[in-house]
């Protein structure tokens, strides 16, 4: 038993003043009722036989003190605060890991609840147990980590606290969160992490966290941590060393699990494209992945702009990853399905259903609904009016003929005007560049050496093009290899000028965004190279005017939740208001014509600036957070986590108040005895 | 508790109410009873030893001269040739003295003992008074106090009414010592009607043998008050004794408050036991019982009044 309230010395003095002073008052005569009487000789003659039992009387008045005395004791006892020794009688510094990602969203809770709401429920009763001294951090963990209180000791301030927490559609950083924790809580008095969620996170990062016996026995032995798996898209690294460095040793990690299902099956994948060819029709990508370990038949239903386009029955074996592309070999044992769809709208979206579900009667496929909905956006399909202002070249001229969606104007040099520019949505220069500043994004064949968007610094003769930026659009599926060139201006790397081709780090080919406006130049005369008769011409001049029209092919259809994403505007707006599924608009800063916008919901956005108005479509599409199947028990490290002590509400932490209730109920006795006369 | 003055109003006023025609009337049908016989000074409607002229034949003797003739019985003369004499019972007056208790214990409870032991008095004094017998009133407290002298008839009532209007009460129940002074200072015998709580530290035993010894026929009134017999008391208290002035501190718990009703009891019955055995008649009067009841049931019921 230790006292965190006064100290037993303390407690001493006031027991014994207190103590003192009821026995001086139980000493003391009472001033008595005085009650004329007409005969005191009977009550003499009761009173003599009453005579006989008076010891017994005087222990009954001692029993009175005895009592006034133990009412005391307890009140004086509460004073001082006791805590069993069980008890963590020292503040620890806690902090409160709540896993909001997406599984968090899967409904396989006690009485219909989602796994958040559980977890919610948990962690009210943690914080509701905390003891006196401890203090709490309620760590919110997703795709970021969110702290949404300091360290703080106020019961009322952290369950209010815990209201405002809600599951996000993206996936969980957990080394990240462990991180952020194990930053916190080093150094601080008897640190505890509390994990609350469903313990779904991928096996190969649990074994990258450094724990002690604080929070478990070694359970096995520690297998060497797998490297983590190359992302195929490269959008996620996986940051295998800096998770190494995630040091939890000198902390102790409980667990609360959370969920009990791994019921889901999902779209982990979903994209689709145009055809080069015939941008009226598109295929699609899809993969699908069947958590359970039993087959399971879905019907996927494919809508454009809310209209069902396609159903297919998918007969999915137990724990199986399908993926429907249009790939010829596929093909050749699948339907065709997934290639040349066609359909008028630009918002594609694909539902796994139950088979036989309706949308009158619709029926659950699994515990987590979020996955069963995926969303694309294709690109616009707009016919691009072009102003080539040339002399004459039929090599340029043939290569966007291929294209039916290019509206060609022909215009010369010497019949060009700004008011036939600002009427077109790019312009291709052929060797002239006019003095007055162009509106549109253009590309520059052979810029004059002065008065073009570019600095030339000299000219290069018969370079070899050593060097080109494969990632850039205008460069995809590009290979400029031993063109042949008679003569080329050289450009300087200015800030801000990207480099797409170059010879020997002399940059021949350049691309340039300045206020929302493309400019890309080639330092040579087609005439005078062997490009135009290459195959990579025409796709050359096709992805720069796709570049210009923001349709990239770069299969960007739809965003990643829990990324930060990069979004052409494609407008000169300093800003763009941001309207996400949920209804909620916010609004982000666009620099270079780019926005930064971190999606946390599923679903599609929509991006106004100004009178531009475009869509954006975000999938959860992460295999992981998809398998929801939770952990009972955590082993992180090598150990298995167990879960918090300590926090117990049924052994109500401050005894003082038993105490006091204990002294009220003496007092009850007190009460009862005297009126009964009893201790009278 | 009333002081003594105000306990002389409310018992002054407290007569005028009680005693109303109605009530009056009812006594005047009432009759002391007397079990001894004793001799009156004036003639009244009391037997007497003495043989007079009465109405109610009492024996014969032989004429002797100087009798007076009209009490010869002739037809003896006739049948039997002797002279007799017929001889009646003399009607006489009887003393009744009513002894009024009014130490300082007759002025508790609610109402107080004086207020009843008071009627009572005023009761049998109009009921004595009008069978002509001689009515006194003594008031006693650690000795005898005020007097109201013999009288008979119902005319004197009022004078009654006044004496016990200016009755003042006090002082601390002596009965030996005030019934010793009774005896010496009343030579003529008669009913000793003693209106008492017999709340005596010395002892009623003595007192009432007292007025045995000296031929008087005591007659006794036990005035209680039902708060007395149960009080109800509680806690820590300072009992003061309203005639003494002695101080018993003492905590009342409920077995406390039993013993001290069966301890009252038990005082009761004892003072019953006494009288029963020195044939003294006793009336129990709680104050709790109405007045008339007293006076015109259970007298009558106990053979006080005919």
């Amino acid at each position: 038993m230790t006292l965190l309230g006064l100290t037993l010395t303390q407690l001493a003095v006031v027991l014994g003043l207190t103590g003192a002073v009821a026995t001086l008052l139980y000493i003391l005569k009472l001033r008595r009722r005085r009650v004329r009487v007409p005969f005191s000789k009977l009550w003499d003659r009761v009173l003599s036989e009453k005579e006989s039992t008076s010891l017994f009387r005087r222990l009954k008045r001692l029993l009175s003190l005895l009592l006034q005395l133990l009412f005391l004791f307890l009140l004086t006892a509460a004073l001082g605060d006791p805590r069993l020794s069980t008890e963590v009688l020292e503040g620890r510094h806690v902090i409160l890991l709540i896993d909001t990602s997406a599984s968090m969203k899967a409904t396989d809770a006690d009485e219909g609840k989602s796994r958040l709401e559980a977890a919610l429920d948990q962690s009210r009763q943690i914080v509701r147990g905390m003891n006196g001294a401890d203090v709490m951090m309620i760590v919110r963990m997703d795709a970021q980590v969110t702290p949404l209180c300091g360290f703080e000791s106020d019961e009322k301030a952290l369950l209010k606290t815990l209201e405002g927490v809600v599951a996000t559609d993206t996936h969980a950083d957990l080394l990240r969160a462990l991180k952020f924790c194990g930053d916190a809580l080093h150094g601080r008095k008897n640190p505890l992490l509390v994990m609350v969620g469903d313990g779904a996170y991928p096996e190969h990062l649990l074994q990258l966290v450094a724990l002690d016996d604080r929070s478990g026995k070694l359970v096995a032995k520690r297998p060497a941590p797998r490297p983590a798996p190359r992302s195929k898209r490269g959008r996620r690294p996986q940051p295998a060393q800096e998770l190494a460095r995630v040091d939890l040793r000198g902390i102790t990690v409980r667990y609360v699990p959370i969920g009990k299902s791994r019921d889901n099956v999902g779209i982990v994948a979903f994209n689709a494209r145009r055809y080069v060819r015939n941008k009226l029709s598109f295929e699609v990508f899809l993969e699908v992945v069947n958590y359970r370990k039993a087959p399971a038949d879905v019907d996927l239903q494919l809508y454009a702009d809310g209209q069902l386009i396609e159903v297919q029955r998918l007969k999915l074996k137990g724990e199986q990853t399908a993926r429907y592309t249009c790939d010829p070999d596929e093909q050749k044992r699948k339907r065709k399905a997934w290639c040349d769809l066609a359909a008028t709208g630009e918002l594609l979206e694909a539902r796994l259903v139950r088979p036989g579900s309706t949308s009158e009667k619709p029926r659950a496929l699994d515990a987590f609904p979020l996955d069963d909905r995926a969303y694309a956006l294709l690109p616009r399909r707009k016919k691009q009016k072009v102003l080539l202002v040339s002399e004459g070249n039929l090599f340029l001229e043939g290569a966007m003929l291929l294209e039916p969606n290019i509206d060609l104007h022909r215009v010369k040099p010497s019949r060009y005007a700004e008011s036939l520019a600002r009427k077109v949505d790019a312009i291709i220069f052929d060797g002239h560049y006019p003095a007055t500043p162009v509106p549109r994004h253009s590309l520059i064949l052979n810029p004059p050496d002065s008065g073009g968007p570019f600095k030339v610094t000299g000219r290069i003769r018969a370079p070899a093009i050593t060097d080109q930026d494969r990632k850039h659009p205008i460069m995809r599926w590009v290979t400029l290899k031993d063109v042949n060139i008679s003569s080329s201006a050289r450009f300087a790397a200015e800030p801000g000028v990207k480099v797409l081709a170059s010879s020997f780090k002399q940059p021949l080919m350049v691309a340039r965004i300045e206020g929302g406006i493309k400019t890309a130049a080639f330092g040579f005369d087609l005439t005078k190279s062997d490009l135009p008769l290459r195959v990579a011409f025409p796709i050359l001049i096709l992805n720069a005017l796709d570049w210009f029209a923001g349709d990239s092919a770069g299969l960007v259809t739809s965003y990643r939740t829990g990324d930060t994403w990069e979004v052409d505007v494609g407008s000169a707006a300093q800003q763009v208001a941001i309207t996400r599924p949920d209804g909620t608009t916010l609004r982000a800063l666009v620099h270079d014509g780019r926005a930064l916008v971190h999606g946390v919901l599923a679903g599609v956005y929509t991006l106004t600036a100004g009178d531009t108005r475009q869509q954006l479509a975000a999938n959860l599409a992460d295999p992981e957070e998809s398998r929801i199947q939770p952990r009972r028990s955590l082993v992180i490290g090598g150990r298995t986590l167990t879960s918090p002590t300590g926090f117990g509400i049924a052994l109500r932490r401050e005894i003082w108040i038993y105490l006091l209730i204990a002294a009220f109920a003496l007092t009850l006795v007190e009460w009862l005895t005297y009126n009964r006369r009893v201790t009278v | 508790m009333s002081g003594r003055a105000d306990m002389s109003a409310e018992t002054a006023g407290g007569q005028a109410e009680l005693f109303d025609e109605g009530f009056l009337k009812k006594l005047e049908y009432l009759y002391i009873v007397s079990k001894k016989v004793f001799s009156g000074r004036t003639r009244a409607e009391r037997r007497t030893r003495k043989v007079g002229s009465g109405i109610e034949f009492a024996d014969y003797r032989d004429y002797v001269p100087g009798d007076d003739f009209r009490y010869l019985d002739w037809n003896i003369y006739g049948r039997m040739d002797k002279l007799l004499l017929r001889l009646f019972e003399e009607e006489e007056d009887l003393s009744v003295y009513l002894m009024l208790d009014i130490s300082d214990s007759m002025l508790m409870g609610t109402p107080p003992k004086m207020h009843y032991a008071m009627q009572t008095a005023a009761a049998l004094c109009y009921v004595g008074l009008a069978n002509l017998d001689r009515v006194s009133i003594v008031t006693f407290a650690d000795g005898l106090k005020d007097r109201l002298p013999p009288a008979r008839g119902k005319g004197r009532i009022f004078k009654a009414f006044d004496f016990l209007r200016a009755v003042t009460p006090g002082g601390r129940t002596q009965l030996s010592a005030s019934l010793r002074s009774f005896v010496h200072q009343n030579k003529r015998r008669g009913l000793a009607v003693l209106i008492s709580d017999f709340y005596d530290h010395e002892g009623y035993e003595d007192a009432v043998n007292m007025l045995r010894y000296n031929r008087f026929e005591p007659f006794a009134i036990q005035v209680i008050d039902p708060a007395e017999m149960r009080p109800r008391l509680r806690g820590d208290l300072q009992l003061i004794d309203c005639e003494t002035g002695e101080i018993r501190e003492i905590t009342v718990s409920p077995a406390l408050l039993q013993a001290y009703v069966r301890e009252h009891e038990r005082y009761c019955e004892e003072l019953a036991e006494f009288c029963t055995t020195k044939q003294v008649p006793l009336f129990r009067a709680e104050t709790s019982i109405p007045f008339d009841e007293l006076v015109l049931k259970i007298f009558r019921k106990g053979g006080f009044l005919r």
